[in-house]
């Protein structure tokens, strides 16, 4: 019997993230993000991570439409991941900065050292929150990862007082890199495909 | 004239297996381009092109033209009577094939 594999909506829905652009992008963002931390911005890092993701559409359709072609899903499906994306957006960034001028308020006062040890893991626990929304929302399996990624450098950043932007920063790189990988895999192929038909 | 019930015919358009294909995924999403297609799909250029042009001239895919950021984009999208033509295909198929043994 032949090795058939039916193509569902949730299929096309997930092969549409694997060109690796919403990755680069998200890595920039929290790259900059841990980079800020660590200087004089602070807090503030965190405003420019939207920007990146606002780039995710003109780039789409500069880099990756003329090669993947156009798609636009089911209204029911454009709903559901707008109100999704939006909500992970919001909560994302809004539980980051509650978490970012706590931390800050601690370190202030100085008084309690070991609370203060212990903040420092959150912001890359609440990244991961919203990295794993983003990944349930786009079907695509990897940002779990990410996730798992970002709870596991909080511990390490708890345990080895190393500060908050430590496991953002590594996460970061690594996710860059992912993204970096799958677009040239998408370029790549893509080009066999131009050469071929 | 045929003597009571018959076999129910199968519509001839939609029944060929390139075209299938093509109206499966443009009933999967809203609407679609050229390019798109050609990718999910598999077919050639040539033959996609044709078989486009068939759907299209029977009214059973649309096809809208807009620019985007300056630049032509086409995009096809089945029509309501392309709906109703795959779910009577749907309905066709399964009748046929439901007296065959799984």
């Amino acid at each position: 019997m032949a090795n058939t594999q039916i193509l569902t909506e949730r299929d096309l829905f997930r092969s549409f993230w694997d060109d690796g652009l919403l990755d680069i992008l998200t890595g920039m963002a929290l790259l900059l993000a841990g980079v800020g931390w660590q200087s004089e911005i602070g807090a503030l890092a965190v405003v420019q991570a939207p920007l990146w993701i606002v780039l995710w559409g003109p780039l789409r359709r500069l880099v990756v439409e003329p090669r993947a072609g156009f798609v636009r899903f089911s209204l029911a499906r454009r709903k559901r991941i707008t109100r999704g994306l939006a909500a992970t957006l919001a909560l994302g960034v809004g539980l980051f900065a509650v978490v970012v001028l706590a931390a800050l308020v601690v370190r202030e006062r100085g008084a309690l050292p070991t609370l203060g040890q212990a903040v420092d893991g959150l912001p890359a626990v609440l990244v991961a929150v919203a990295a794993v929304l983003a990944g349930l929302l786009t079907g695509a399996r990897r940002f779990h990862a990410y996730a798992l990624g970002l709870v596991a450098g909080a511990a390490v950043t708890v345990v080895f007082a190393l500060g908050p932007a430590f496991p953002l920063v590594v996460v970061a790189l690594a996710v860059i890199a992912v993204g970096v990988t799958l677009l040239g895999r998408f370029l790549r192929a893509a080009r066999a495909f131009r050469e071929a038909s | 004239m045929p003597f009571g019930p018959t076999i129910p015919e199968v519509d001839v358009l939609l029944h060929e297996p390139a075209r299938l294909r093509v109206l499966a995924l443009l009933a999967m999403v809203e609407r679609a381009d050229f390019m798109y297609l050609l990718r999910k799909t598999g077919l050639s250029r040539g033959n996609l092109s044709v078989q486009m042009s068939k759907l299209e001239a029977a009214g059973i895919v649309h096809l809208e033209r807009e620019l985007v950021d300056r630049r032509p984009r086409t995009t096809y999208f089945l029509s309501e009577a392309g709906l109703d033509a795959l779910r009577d295909y749907k309905r066709t198929l399964l009748s046929l094939l439901e007296p065959f043994p799984d």
